[in-house]
């Protein structure tokens, strides 16, 4: 079985994004490493585009890997796939389409237009759409990177890598696996994600209350 | 202030704003803008401006300037083309960093006080059922997000049905 993964991240290799495709890499390749090629592209590295397109036609499935920005995809990604539809269509490709879209906010849920979107640009180019995984509190998972994903916080993300990775090898369809962290209330995410800007921002040698920094607005502008 | 962001061409730009009024503040996101790169920098870095240093850095004081925020974009899979989307990703700066509970869901708090309205103005000749459904959304979306204060979203299979409303 063939398959492209298609780091569509602006942070590139160094994405969330890339951890999870690399997190579904493992799971995919566990028990029939033999069966699976996969091919991985990073949008905003240099990459042969005739290599690509090459890819892309001998693959059965493609997974779309990308943060949700300003509650859809971020402008790069659009600007790519409409690329991507243009040479789709005289291109023959039959592969099915997967995503993985993960987000800031604490509920998995808030991806649900990036991946609405991802399945209307399979319609544009006649692919069929397989399964989605909306990942939650993103920023926070990608940071536990050291911890197995059978615990604590994790839990959830392994699962649902596990399910999806199985939808794909099975290349049928599913219901789109929304993830929040396991054992992880929302308000202690809110709390610590808080605290998370705080120190990061220390780091720049800026305090908690220059963050609340604004511009002044003249009244006649408004 | 009235701010406008668009993806149209130069030309039908001239034509559709040729006559507006000082209130309006027009952004083109057809120039070789510069994407957002995630690096919360208009967080945590320079609190309220974005770090690419290029004349869009400020799109999220040219938010809270604003009364009115309208946009007029392509609708491409049930979504903002990536024109208009870029300016948008270089907005986030409008809000903080910091997270609460709104509506039911995490978001992020706001830095300004002050709202406006959203109009969001789709154009194509073909969008389907699914798309138009998906921008609507969308823009429900952001408005929840931007904290407008009332929101509407317009489909026109031609911007030039716009003519004359920006005066």
């Amino acid at each position: 079985m063939n398959i492209v993964f298609i780091n569509a991240s602006p942070k590139g290799k160094n994405s969330n994004s890339c951890y999870f495709l690399e997190l579904l890499q493992n799971s995919l390749t566990k028990d029939t490493p033999n069966d699976i090629i996969i091919k991985q592209y990073t949008i905003t590295s240099p990459y042969s585009e005739a290599d690509f397109y090459t890819d892309i036609a001998n693959s059965q499935a493609i997974v779309f890997a990308f943060p949700l920005y300003v509650d859809s995809l971020p402008s790069n990604v659009l600007s790519f796939l409409r690329k991507m539809e243009e040479v789709l269509t005289s291109s023959p490709c039959s592969a099915t389409v997967y995503g993985i879209v993960n987000c800031g906010f604490y509920e998995g849920k808030q991806n649900e237009l990036g991946i609405e979107i991802l399945k209307n640009w399979c319609s544009r180019v006649s692919l069929p759409f397989g399964q989605a995984i909306g990942i939650g509190s993103g920023e926070m998972l990608g940071s536990l990177r050291t911890m197995p994903l059978e615990e604590g916080p994790n839990k959830n993300l392994g699962i649902a890598i596990q399910k999806f990775s199985h939808t794909i090898f099975q290349q049928t369809a599913g219901e789109t696996i929304y993830v929040i962290p396991s054992y992880f209330p929302r308000f202690f995410f809110i709390k610590a994600a808080n605290h998370f800007w705080v120190k990061r921002a220390q780091k720049n040698n800026l305090k908690k209350r220059d963050l609340y920094r604004k511009f002044a607005i003249p009244k006649n502008e408004k | 202030m009235k701010l406008i962001i668009h993806d149209l061409p130069e030309d039908m730009a001239k034509t559709l704003f040729s006559h507006h009024s000082s209130d309006y503040k027009i952004i083109s996101g057809c120039a070789d803008i510069t994407p957002c790169t995630g690096c919360f920098g208009c967080w945590v870095k320079s609190p309220a401006k974005c770090c690419i240093p290029d004349k869009y850095h400020n799109m999220g004081k040219f938010l809270a300037s604003s009364e009115e925020f309208i946009i007029i974009s392509r609708c491409i899979y049930g979504c903002y083309s990536p024109e208009v989307k870029v300016l948008l990703d270089r907005s986030i700066s409008y809000l903080l960093p910091f997270f609460k509970v709104r509506n039911g869901m995490v978001h992020h708090k706001l830095r300004y006080k002050t709202s406006f309205s959203l109009t969001a103005y789709f154009y194509g000749e073909d969008l389907t059922s699914t798309e138009i459904s998906t921008a609507k959304q969308l823009v429900q979306a952001n408005a929840c997000n931007l904290n407008v204060s009332n929101c509407e979203t317009i489909f026109l299979k031609n911007p030039l049905e716009l003519g004359g409303k920006f005066r």
